[in-house]
């Protein structure tokens, strides 16, 4: 069988984490945002920030890139335990470049869908741990599970464990777990199946489990 | 298509060729009658269990269209054909296709033995990944989408 433990090991990524903290590492700072600046917020990790916009500004000068996959994962290396797989394309459905990765230097609400706005990764699970500081109404039920497999409290926030993520730049060519080569989609379907079999509580996409 | 593709869609075509006896008539093409299909459907299930399906255009060979899983397929199926008469952005695709004759495979998750791409897993999750996966190289056509576009 394989691993996914072993397919990430041998792959080009970036592993940063995922949340600015406190000290403790598990303590996850957040700010404000919207036009009135009345929107409590979680904060990235600088880390994460500086290699997203390093990948996709470097991606997006090579015609071989053809987006990222990405997998949110607590633990590291042979403890690496796996939370969600997903992808971004360069190209996008209405643009050429998606408008996820546009501009992606000045694009904090979008940024690789772990952008701050709601709809993508920052913003909804803001919503889900920080509820009406953030947004009035509720969140979407996605990211209320992921608040309960991250999150030991809400307030403040504070993590079950560090939570890390690995950014991996994809190309004309790359190959995917199955040994052939592969579209960033059709690989991020193939690291589901692996991650999905091993770790079906954990894993907090819905497919694959 | 390049060879990696090929493979793909030979691995896909294997998978679902040991499974035929799992190819149910599904809709004889044209304007989809939902209530039909889904008495006919209900007729063909000798009983409702986790599966996962494939909607393929009934030609030779077989084209998947969309890959699914569901505890319960035939209220998923209902879900499907509703949200296509509803008009459902998500369908808006599926149209075109409806105009000609297709079949679904409806592979219950207990016959789950041997994985689509070798060396893989093969619970009922992992096979549905797989077979979108080797299915978004191999079929350009697939309707499955994710996300939203931008």
């Amino acid at each position: 069988m394989i691993r996914l433990q072993d397919w990430l090991a041998a792959q080009e990524k970036y592993t940063v984490p995922l949340f600015d903290t406190e000290d403790d590492a598990l303590t996850v700072r957040t700010h404000l945002r919207g036009k009135n600046r009345d929107r409590l917020t979680l904060t990235r990790h600088p880390a994460f920030d500086t290699a997203m916009i390093n990948m996709v500004e470097a991606g997006l000068s090579d015609p071989d890139w053809h987006g990222f996959l990405y997998v949110m994962h607590t633990g590291i290396i042979e403890l690496l335990i796996p939370r969600y797989v997903g992808k971004a394309e360069k190209k996008g459905v209405k643009h050429e470049i998606s408008a996820n990765l546009m501009r992606i230097r000045h694009s904090p609400d979008k940024f690789g869908r772990w952008g701050y706005n709601s709809a993508y990764h920052f913003g909804e699970l803001s919503h889900a741990v920080l509820g009406e500081a953030f947004k009035p109404g509720l969140p979407q039920k996605s990211y209320g599970r992921w608040r309960e497999a991250l999150f030991a409290q809400t307030s403040p926030p504070i993590l079950r464990a560090p939570v890390w993520i690995q950014l991996m730049p994809w190309y004309r060519g790359s190959r995917g777990p199955s040994g052939l080569i592969g579209s960033v989609t059709a690989v991020e379907y193939e690291l589901i199946a692996l991650a999905g079999m091993a770790y079906q509580d954990e894993l907090l996409n819905i497919q694959g489990r | 298509m390049s060879p990696d593709a090929e493979r793909k869609r030979e691995l896909l075509q294997v998978w679902l060729a040991q499974r035929a006896i799992f190819q149910l008539p599904f809709h004889a093409g044209g304007s989809p009658d939902a209530a039909m299909i889904l008495a006919d459907l209900r007729t063909r299930l000798p009983r409702i269990q986790e599966s996962v399906y494939i909607l393929v255009q009934r030609s030779a060979p077989t084209i998947p269209l969309y890959i699914g899983r569901a505890t319960n397929p035939l209220s998923r199926w209902q879900s499907h054909l509703k949200g296509h008469r509803n008009g459902l952005p998500r369908y808006a695709r599926w149209t075109a296709f409806f105009e000609q004759p297709l079949d679904l495979f409806v592979v219950p998750v207990c016959e789950m033995y041997g994985p689509p791409i070798p060396f893989f897993p093969v619970t009922a999750g992992a096979v549905e990944s797989q077979l979108i996966s080797l299915g978004q190289d191999a079929y350009p056509g697939l309707l499955n989408r994710e996300g939203v576009g931008r």
